[in-house]
């Protein structure tokens, strides 16, 4: 998957919605880890082995509790396939 | 015979021990078990009983195995919170010495009773628990040894940690088959050979921690203040191969304090209960570190699993330095489980959600053989803080 911007946003709310079954980019576009009923700290880990399977990264386990917003998501993950890139 | 199985995957170093642990269960009658010394995708194993046709099940199983823990796994953001450096000049591994002075007795596999000077030093130990206990202003609690599978079904043990329950049972009420039992059970090479349609379904099991109990005792509650117990008692975990004296007993003691109540309360309960308990390792004159670390899950779970507490720090381990061996001992551990107890058990903190939950624990077995295994066996030899409270048994 490619870096850019939208790619990646689109990606991320496709593996919201698969996981958690919520809408980032819509209804649920400002929910934080723990704010709502559906992102927990359990569901967390399998949203974040979702994102990594889906863009072919991988975040060091001190990472991923920071992990804990749409943005923050979206933002590791460009990070991410940026350093790829290099 | 030597049997050897490629894994067909390098084990990490900081996850050897976990897949070692793990290989134990893929047969029956596996003995010798070991990493290759030079290989990290190589392992070498006997059988009790030699099997090529086992041997072949035993090797495809490990493979499962390694690929399954290897797979999920990530470095881990190990970090040490403390540091204790105590005097101790020993070497020397102490369980030959006390089983021939008759302060251990070895029963069984993962079996040990306590002589004299072992069981005076437990003494002392749980006196110092008890002061630490009060220090986090914690109340007395004693749990049965039974635990209901109802209970640990709630805690989702069988899904964590399925490999190490030990089931309890008891004779049907059947007269019929309790006189057969009675006419016709006997011990044949160390294991009791019945009928085993005599036995009831399974209603507990040997408890594997002591403070699911209080949970229980707390379900459907919702609490006015923040919980703060204290308890020991005996678990049990069968660890297979790895059984290892006193340091992995399959019948050993613990001694735990647990908060319930706000994620503030719990998390400053168990931050109190680290320092303090590095106190009590001062105290002891114990060489050891407390470092993040994860729980032994097992293999379906254990990617996952580990994955999440390490990502939100949950448990830290204090091990202490074995001199005689490479591997350190875990001798406690200090817990946030977040609100997983509050949701299973429907307990609502103060504030009207889950509660939180968090416990400091220490294996009783295992803080006396660090201590012995590093100060050695001889009173005059300990560090003053324990040589002066220390009485003759």
């Amino acid at each position: 998957m490619s870096a850019d911007r939208g790619d990646v946003a689109a990606g991320v709310a496709e593996v919201f919605d698969r996981i958690l079954h919520v809408d980032v980019r819509g209804a649920d576009a400002g929910i934080r880890l723990g704010s709502h009923p559906a992102w927990d700290s359990v569901a967390h880990i399998d949203l974040v082995l979702g994102i990594e399977a889906a863009f072919g990264v991988s975040f060091p386990s001190y990472q991923i509790a920071e992990l804990a917003s749409v943005e923050q998501v979206q933002r590791a993950v460009e990070q991410k396939l940026a350093a790829k890139a290099v | 015979m030597r049997y050897t199985a490629e894994l067909g995957i390098g084990v990490p170093e900081a996850l050897r021990k976990d897949v070692l642990g793990k290989l134990w269960y893929v047969v029956e009658g596996l003995t010798g078990l070991e990493l290759d010394a030079a290989r990290a995708d190589r392992v070498h194993f006997e059988l009790a009983t030699p099997d090529d046709g086992v041997a072949a099940q035993a090797r495809e199983r490990m493979i499962e195995v390694a690929k399954r823990m290897v797979a999920g796994y990530r470095p881990a953001s190990y970090r040490v919170l403390a540091e204790c450096r105590g005097a101790g000049g020993a070497t020397d591994d102490p369980h030959a010495g006390l089983v021939a002075s008759g302060d251990l007795h070895h029963f069984g596999r993962g079996r040990w009773g306590l002589g004299p000077v072992v069981g005076a030093l437990v003494e002392l130990l749980e006196s110092d628990l008890h002061s630490l206990g009060l220090d986090l202003g914690t109340v007395p609690h004693r749990f049965p040894t039974l635990i209901g599978a109802d209970t640990l079904a709630s805690c989702k043990y069988f899904e964590s940690f399925p490999h190490s329950l030990t089931i309890a049972s008891h004779l049907r009420e059947d007269l019929g088959a309790i006189q057969t039992f009675a006419r016709e059970a006997r011990v044949v090479d160390g294991h009791l050979s019945a009928d085993a349609s005599a036995f009831a379904p399974s209603e507990c099991l040997l408890s594997p921690a002591v403070c699911f109990h209080l949970y229980q005792s707390l379900a459907g509650s919702r609490l006015e203040a923040t919980v703060r117990a204290r308890a020991t008692g005996k678990c049990f975990r069968y660890e297979s191969g790895g059984l290892d004296g006193l340091g992995r007993l399959w019948d050993f003691t613990m001694s735990e304090c647990v908060a319930v109540g706000t994620q503030a309360e719990v998390l400053a309960f168990r931050e109190r209960g680290l320092e303090r308990s590095r106190a009590l390792f001062e105290a002891w004159g114990l060489t050891l570190d407390v470092h993040t670390a994860t729980d032994p899950f097992f293999v379906d779970v254990f990617a996952k699993q580990a994955l999440f507490q390490a990502a939100f720090d949950l448990k830290f381990e204090a091990s202490a330095t074995l001199p005689y061996r490479k591997e350190p001992l875990a001798i406690g551990s200090f817990n946030y489980h977040q609100d997983f107890f509050g949701r299973a058990f429907d307990i609502q903190s103060a504030e009207g959600r889950p509660a939180h939950t968090a416990c400091v624990a220490f294996g009783i077995e295992r803080f006396v053989l660090a201590f012995l295994a590093q100060h050695g066996t001889a009173p005059g030899r300990w560090p003053a803080s324990v040589r002066d409270r220390w009485s003759e048994p």
